[in-house]
């Protein structure tokens, strides 16, 4: 067996080729520069194509060596993907909604192809309402163009299911550092608020009480970079290509609720405040945001949202064992004083 | 295969990668929708500029043309030259040639759509490819640009206020953006409607296109006809949703390649011309040739369960009839020494709505239509004494009342279509189409008169041709003109009569030009030549005076009296038992008729004129069909059909008194045999 993997030179996709190298025969590995940096080198199999997914010709190279590849592969993990609550409208919709249009029309020339995977994200649900997993609601409003034009995304690969291939929707939370090495390369998620505690830990001791706006019930859909790799190459291995959709929520378990986290936070940081929730508004969202947490951090923070993870917990039971008590360290253990 | 980009500009969340068979060639055509976004419309266009055949972009305000010089939003100017190396194209030629061609085309073949129809444009100078064919057809039109575009309370009314309002105002629509935010709010359950904007929400039919519409609150459209370029399955669902009535959709045959648009099609005309060459109006006139394309009506929210109404108007036909007024029923019993005064009195006050027929229902589509009837107060005296502004006045009194109650066709009963011009100028002011029912008058006159004539069985038929003489009198009347063309085509011998002999020479050759074996005689009395008739119709406007001696009329004769009042007086029939008084014109509506009100006849049985009035309403035919005195013989030939396939039928042959049995037809046949043999 063979496989394609896209954007295996981002963070999670790093990860992903290195715990599926054993399994597939050969792994292409898209890559625009055409070299990897030397980030696979150990891994034999491992071929650098080069490629870029907002081409129409997603595929630089001749005809014949095209067809070699497309008649090759078995399996396509499409994970390249613009990851940037800052990025604007027009880099996300070029990476994510014509990006992973140019796969799927790319899939279509793909003769043996039994699989593809295709990595959403959690955000493309509204945080209002249950997320079932094989469900897209119709959604309008987005918090930033990252979700919004992964919502076009995911639209786009389940209107082109296809009889030939079976079709795997994977919507990681937000993914956290390596659980071992504790590696993370951006701030992102969780890290704006360990960063901002960091920043203002002495102005913050002054507040032994504070005004939040938060659902203290609100939990933070999370999942160490590792893990969430590790279940990418379980289901891989398992899948056994029968049903033509599947979707699966990537997030760890037992997931801490925001109390549980400021409690951690306070924890971290020697604190003592005592945070009342209050309900969202302007001023204290724009005060969120001069601490510096990012606007799409904010729906997290009132989140109703809760994970429906039928399909997960039947074909990836190992998703019980991800729990936030096992691998907070993660996040504080960098910052704590 | 070619490779066809599509930039949607004005749509959202619509994207697809798709190979689409068109006319025997495949295409891989990729759509983005890219909302509003001038700069993600950009990017895309260089990112696949020479990476594809052709660009095609929708949605974006197109080139409005004046006589000298145009308007071009800079932000057109930028995506349409935004590519090095592959053409990109926006629809705008093939929506210059065809839609101007469609909407006339619809125009000619229905010209009731459009009649006394307000027609509303978001923004004509969006749609400009529809403004001129559309100042030509009505002159009611409501652009609503200025709200459209820049939220200013009031509308512009033709092409000219158009072209000065967009050369006026270029350079403050040049600085704004493209973009949905601009977009105001058409709802009509506001209550901050400016006077304009009501003006806007009154248009019967709204002009537009997904992408000027997709944005707005939709629920004005509700009831309304909209007259759209292209129609997408997403966008009819949501127009059928929010109560749209009907869409004239311009180019109905994308339909099945719902992935086409305007941009796309010129995007394939472009990719057939090839490289350098540009799209020209002639490619367009060919693929509009090719590929047959047409305008198409579409119902969404139609249904058999409407009522179509349909509205008539009566007088009394005499005095004693006014004492059935509501007011006027409870001295009826002492009526007679009122009589003069009552009519005197009674013609000063207004119209009235008088009752309702309902249960028709249509043979051919199952429509169900009812029909209103209103009544003048002046009796025939009265009407033919007074002028003719005060009539008309009434009357259009009555087809207002008639519009608010939704009627859709006003139909003129007895001698209201007699006044004045006869029903042109009613027609010309009234809100809603009027028809005076003459076509169907004429022809149960005829269905009518053949019926008798074969019953009694005195005239033979050779080679289809009744052997015999007929005679019209009021022959140069509206009826009777009609009448003696058609029974110029299947009797031997046609004797018309009228007061003024020129209109009757005139007449004769009009006759001979149908048929030129008929012998046509001409008269201006009716007793010259009564004694040699086989068939006499009657169709004057006498009132009452006596126009044709019954004494001197031929045993066995038919005399057909279409004419209301009689020109046979009930008296003078009982006189010549062997002479057949029919009292034709009457016929029977499809459907079980509920009419609780007396118009002068019995059942289910109506005049001619009303049941035209209601064939018209059942075909949905809602135009002017029979107006003037000169009524067609071809509108006659296709009411004849209309109530044959409608289910609209003779009633039972009447005379003075009500139906003639089988009987009286035997009986009359046996005095006028005994009488010819006496001769």
């Amino acid at each position: 067996m063979n496989i394609l993997i896209t954007g295996a030179t981002g963070f999670l996709g790093g990860y992903l080729v290195r715990e599926i190298a054993g399994d597939f025969e050969r792994v292409y590995v898209l890559s625009r520069k055409g070299h990897d940096d030397g980030k696979f080198s150990g891994l034999s199999n491992v071929k650098i194509i080069k490629g870029d997914v907002t081409n129409l010709d997603v595929l630089n190279m001749s005809e014949d060596e095209k067809k070699k590849i497309l008649d090759d592969v078995d399996v396509v993990v499409h994970a390249a993907a613009l990851y940037d609550l800052g990025a604007s409208y027009t880099d996300c919709f070029l990476q994510n909604v014509v990006g992973t249009q140019n796969i799927l029309h790319l899939l279509g020339a793909m003769k043996k192809l039994k699989a593809f995977y295709y990595i959403s994200t959690i955000a493309v649900g509204d945080t209002r309402t249950f997320f079932l997993e094989e469900d897209l609601p119709a959604r309008k409003n987005f918090n930033d163009n990252y979700s919004e034009t992964k919502f076009l995304a995911e639209k786009i690969v389940r209107e082109n299911l296809s009889e030939r291939y079976v079709t795997r929707i994977l919507r990681p939370g937000i993914i956290i550092g390596d659980s071992v090495t504790e590696n993370m390369p951006k701030t992102d998620g969780p890290y704006y608020f360990l960063e901002a505690y960091k920043k203002h830990k002495k102005l913050l001791s002054f507040l032994p009480i504070a005004l939040l706006s938060f659902n203290p019930r609100a939990k933070l859909p999370i999942i160490p970079v590792d893990h969430c790799a590790r279940f990418i190459a379980l289901l891989l291995k398992r899948d056994e290509k029968k049903v033509a959709l599947k979707t699966y929520h990537l997030v760890s378990s037992e997931l801490p609720t925001l109390s549980e986290f400021l409690k951690d936070l306070n924890e971290t940081f020697g604190l003592k405040t005592i945070y009342i929730p209050v309900k969202e508004n302007k001023v204290h969202n724009s005060l969120l945001k001069t601490l510096g947490i990012p606007e799409g951090v904010l729906p997290f923070m009132f989140s109703r949202l809760s994970y429906d993870k039928t399909s997960t917990l039947e074909d990836l039971p190992e998703i019980k064992e991800s729990t936030y008590s096992s691998f907070k360290h993660i996040l504080f253990n960098k910052f704590k004083s | 295969m070619k490779t066809i980009l599509s930039l949607s500009f004005a749509q959202d969340q619509y994207n697809f990668d798709e190979e689409i068979e068109f006319f025997g060639e495949v295409y891989r055509v990729i759509q983005y929708s890219t909302n509003f976004d001038v700069e993600l419309t950009i990017k895309l266009i260089k990112k696949y500029d020479g990476q594809c055949d052709v660009i095609c972009i929708s949605g974006i305000p197109q080139k409005i043309k004046f006589k000298k010089g145009f308007f071009l939003h800079p932000d057109t100017y930028r995506l349409k030259t935004a590519a090095k190396y592959t053409p990109i194209v926006d629809g705008q030629i093939i929506k210059d040639v065809y839609i101007p061609y469609a909407l006339r085309l619809y125009y000619l073949k229905n010209p009731q759509f459009f009649n006394k129809k307000r027609i509303g444009f978001y923004s004509a100078g969006l749609q400009i490819p529809f403004v001129e064919p559309l100042s030509e057809i009505s002159s009611d039109l409501v652009m609503a640009d200025p709200f459209f575009l820049l939220k200013m309370p009031f509308n512009l009314h033709s092409a000219q206020s158009l072209e000065k309002f967009v050369k006026l105002l270029s350079p403050v629509l040049k600085a704004m953006k493209v973009q949905k935010q601009f977009v105001p709010d058409f709802d009509n359950s506001s209550i901050f409607k400016s006077r304009a904007l009501d003006e806007f929400l009154s248009c019967d039919i709204m002009v537009g296109n997904e992408g000027n519409i997709n944005f707005l609150s939709l629920s004005h459209l509700k009831g309304k006809t909209l007259i759209i370029d292209i129609l997408s399955e997403q966008f009819e669902e949501k127009l059928k949703a929010a109560g749209l009535k009907e869409a004239l959709v311009c180019l109905p045959q994308l339909s099945i390649y719902p992935k086409i648009s305007y941009s796309v099609l010129e995007g394939i005309v472009q990719i057939k011309k090839g490289d350098g060459e540009v799209v020209k109006q002639d490619d367009v006139i060919k693929l509009v040739e090719e590929i047959k394309l047409s305008p198409e009506i579409k119902g969404l929210n139609e249904s058999n369960d409407e009522v179509v109404k349909f509205g008539f108007v009566i007088h009394p036909l005499s005095s004693r009839y006014l004492f059935k007024h509501p007011y006027l029923k409870y001295i009826k019993d002492y009526s007679a020494p009122l009589e003069k005064i009552t009519e005197e009195v009674m013609s000063y006050s207004p119209g009235f709505f008088y009752g309702k027929i309902s249960g028709i229902v249509s043979l051919k589509n199952g429509r169900k239509v009812e029909g209103l009837i209103y009544t003048v107060t002046e009796t025939p005296k009265k009407l033919l004494e007074a002028k003719p502004d005060v009539i008309y006045r009434k009357i259009l009194k009555l087809c207002e009342k008639a519009d608010a109650s939704d009627v859709k066709i006003m139909g003129l009963g007895a001698y209201t279509k007699i006044v004045g011009d006869a029903g042109v100028t009613i027609d010309r002011l009234s809100p809603i189409p009027v028809t005076t029912g003459n076509s169907l008058s004429a022809a149960s006159t005829l269905w009518a008169a053949k019926l008798a004539v074969e019953k009694l069985d005195f005239v033979k038929k050779k080679n289809g041709q009744f052997d015999g003489t007929v005679m019209i009198v009021g022959a140069t009347g509206s009826i009777g003109a009609v009448s003696a063309k058609i029974l110029g085509m299947s009797w031997k011998r046609v004797i018309i009569v009228a007061p003024r002999a020129y209109k009757l020479m005139e007449l004769k050759e009009d006759i001979l030009k149908i048929n030129p074996k008929v012998s046509v005689e001409l008269s201006t009395d009716a007793d010259n030549f009564s004694h040699e008739c086989d068939l006499i119709i009657t169709t004057t406007s006498g009132a009452g005076k006596t126009i044709l001696d019954i004494m001197k009329v031929k045993p066995g004769c038919v005399i057909c009296d279409v004419s209301r009042p009689f020109d046979i007086k009930e008296e003078e029939a009982v006189k010549r038992p062997d002479v057949l008084v029919i009292a034709s014109g009457e016929v029977t509506l499809p459907g079980e008729i509920d009419m609780k009100m007396d118009i002068g006849l019995e059942g289910n049985i109506v005049y001619a004129c009303l049941a035209e009035t209601a064939l018209l309403a059942m075909e949905g035919k809602f135009e002017s069909f029979t107006l003037s005195r000169n009524i067609n013989y071809e509108k006659v030939i296709e009411i004849d059909r209309l109530a044959r396939e409608h289910g609209v039928k003779l009633s039972q042959i009447m005379g003075h008194n009500g139906f003639i049995t089988d009987a009286e037809f035997e009986l009359c046949k046996e005095h006028a045999k005994k009488k010819l043999k006496m001769r």
